[in-house]
């Protein structure tokens, strides 16, 4: 989970970053070696040589030693390549960020709200939000895209897609 | 006549109607995934292995191949009507392809273009049978440590992936190493990394980690610039002149060499050959002074060599297990979710399914002749839907794809969180196809590695005293090592798009 909120961090931090400074890169560094670090210890745990050969620790255990080595390689080459080269421009973080943040409520209601509904609100959103486009185009392609999509899915190519588990949907049968 | 033999057995099999059925779906599927902007070949096949998990093994991959090629095809058309190539392969198509569409010529193009990728791909299967039958009688040869080498040999390729730095090309093989690891490990049984979690003692999904790190990230990259609207194609008459196809032919034939050779060498990517291509055709053409006009040449060469190239990329594929590109190290991922391993082994073990898919790559090739070319205009329809509503749609896909690998919401929270990874991995100019090539290479290297060691209780020695295992290991080696030997990548190399 800490690459989530590491990586996560990595567009925010070129946001406010002055000219020339790689907070990025050195984010994910930092996160890389964190993981490292992470894989060593649960390696020992698991045991890196038996009797008939490598354990199962073993490959994580070198796995990790290189990630440690070739972060570091990398932290030497962006403090070397930070020194004179143009600062990017700002990263507009916004739009990604909220659709991240869409596709995790998003899969977090989906087993509640059912496939129908919460992909319905979901494609609502991004047409009529997001997309600034008009109510009547939002509409059709939200309904066929949620409640068309299921039909298609569930009747016909036989791939279930979650129904809805919270009484007034239930009872729709959505 | 043996090899005869079979190839009609797998004509047989690949032309029932069900067959014929999935391969024309995966025409249609590819060329749209190809027209789409925001979706490449690599995270439109793994949208769909989900979809083929039900499928018998030859079905589900005759779809899955013709998904393959078909992108290229698709990218084509994009190139020609919007100056913005659908994918990287098509790129150099743009320069002539738009030209021509300025002139009018539209169709002209994008039928030349059938026709080259139909003559390059043909050219390109026939290679393949002719390598299957010596290349596949290696199989019998083939033992634990042998497949370790030829693993070794796999994903010392990234090296030949690498794009602008070595540094990050190797962490993110490492990390797709790293990731490969969660679930149970091969022998011992011990569960890693899994968190505690049940629903990771499988390993973690790798359709989702692909359609997550391919299709979602390029999705939040792409979410803030607009692109182009078409250009109402001028299909004054889809059949190119007879000077159009005199002068084509060439050029075809240029493309056809260029491609296939380059397809045959594992790292190389389509881009290369279509680039290199346009290079000969700049070379060796006698209309080169037309070049950047609207040449047709310009049209024909790249894009027969392009899927010459896609073709030709499947013989390291069947013969040796080695995914010579991210597009097809995806599509040996679909082989193994079916329970088969792609490699010499494939033709003693499930010879049945080899030639039937094989059969399906020329069958493939007609459909997209015959299919491309009146569809033209259903595909420009697919080019002026806002992008916005594209991208909504995309989402969808995204989310039921993901969904469906195991009806599992937690799928889902893996794409978005490779999403991420993706976005950030693309912010930081860490190449992505490494990693791709390391999470499916990666479980099969460990587990012929530890299998080997069992044979030979726990000796090293094992790969010292089989000739063959001995020289897979040393081209490994030496793959791994030409960047410290300064060989000089070609410039084309260096600008890959692809890597």
């Amino acid at each position: 989970m800490e690459m989530l909120a590491g990586n996560k961090a990595a567009p925010e931090a070129d946001r406010s970053k002055p000219a020339q400074r790689p907070v990025g890169a050195w984010v994910a560094q930092a996160v890389l070696i964190v993981l490292a670090a992470y894989v060593v210890i649960s390696a020992r745990g698991l045991g890196i040589w038996l009797p008939q050969g490598p354990g199962p620790g073993f490959f994580p255990l070198v796995l990790a030693v290189a990630l440690v080595l070739l972060s570091v390689a990398w932290f030497i080459q962006t403090r070397r390549a930070a020194a004179g080269s143009p600062a990017k421009d700002a990263y507009p973080w916004r739009r990604p960020a909220i659709t991240i943040a869409s596709l995790v409520v998003l899969a977090a209601v989906l087993n509640v709200l059912g496939f129908q509904a919460s992909m319905l609100l979901f494609l609502l959103f991004h047409l009529k939000v997001m997309g600034r486009r008009g109510w009547l185009t939002s509409v059709v392609i939200a309904v066929a895209g949620s409640i068309g999509a299921f039909y298609l899915f569930n009747d016909f190519l036989l791939v279930p897609l979650p129904y809805a588990t919270v009484p007034p949907l239930t009872w729709l049968g959505v | 006549m043996d090899v005869v033999n079979e190839l009609l057995g797998g004509f047989a099999a690949a032309l029932s109607p069900q067959n014929l059925l999935f391969a024309f779906i995966g025409c249609l599927v590819g060329t749209l995934i190809g027209v789409l902007p925001g979706i490449g070949p690599v995270a439109g096949v793994a949208l769909l292995i989900p979809l083929t998990l039900n499928l018998e093994p030859t079905s589900a991959i005759i779809m899955l191949a013709a998904i393959f090629y078909g992108t290229a095809y698709g990218g084509t058309i994009t190139s020609v009507l919007l100056n913005t190539p659908g994918e990287a392969a098509s790129a150099i198509t743009t320069i002539d392809g738009y030209a021509m569409t300025k002139k009018g010529r539209a169709g002209v193009a994008l039928t030349i273009a059938a026709v080259g990728s139909f003559v390059g791909g043909v050219v390109a299967t026939i290679g393949l049978v002719i390598a299957a039958r010596p290349l596949g009688s290696l199989g019998l040869k083939i033992g634990p440590p042998e497949f370790f080498g030829l693993m070794v040999v796999g994903i010392s390729l990234l090296v030949a992936l690498a794009g602008k730095s070595m540094v990050r090309a190797l962490i993110s093989g490492v990390l797709g190493l790293l990731i490969a690891m969660v679930g149970i490990d091969p022998v011992a049984g011990a569960p890693r990394f899994t968190f505690g979690s049940d629903r990771l003692l499988d390993g973690v999904s790798f359709v989702a980690v692909i359609v997550g790190l391919f299709g979602l990230s390029e999705i939040l990259m792409t979410a803030t610039g607009g692109r182009n609207h078409p250009l109402t194609p001028g299909m004054r008459g889809l059949l190119p002149t007879r000077t159009d196809l005199r002068r084509s032919a060439p050029a075809i034939l240029r493309g056809t060499g260029v491609g296939f050779l380059l397809g045959l060498i594992p790292g190389m990517t389509g881009s290369v050959s279509s680039l290199l291509s346009y290079g000969a055709e700049r070379k060796f053409s006698r209309y080169r002074d037309e070049l950047g006009s609207g040449a047709v040449e310009g049209v024909a060469g790249p894009e027969t060599a392009n899927n010459a190239h896609a073709n030709g990329a499947l013989i390291p594929l069947f013969t040796l297990g080695i995914p010579a590109s991210p597009t097809i190290a995806v599509l040996m991922g679909a082989f193994l979710q079916q329970g088969l391993t792609p490699g010499p082994t494939l033709f003693t073990e499930h010879s049945e399914v080899a030639w039937a898919i094989i059969a399906s790559l020329f069958i493939g090739n007609v459909i997209l002749l015959v299919l491309n070319v009146p569809l033209v205009r259903l595909w420009t329809a697919i080019l002026r839907i806002p992008e916005k509503i594209l991208t909504a749609l995309i989402l969808l896909f995204l989310v039921i794809g993901s969904y469906t690998i195991n009806y599992s919401v937690f799928d889902v929270f893996v794409m978005i969180l490779f999403g991420v990874v993706g976005l950030a991995m693309r912010r930081l100019d860490i190449p992505l196809a490494p990693l791709v090539l390391t999470v499916v290479l990666g479980p099969l290297m460990e587990r012929s590695l530890r299998e080997s060691l069992d044979i030979s209780q726990g000796s090293f020695t094992i790969f010292l005293t089989r000739p063959l295992t001995v020289v897979l290991l040393v081209i490994g080696v030496l793959i791994a090592a030409s960047p410290l030997l300064r060989l000089r990548k070609p410039a084309a190399l260096n600008e890959d798009p692809e890597t």
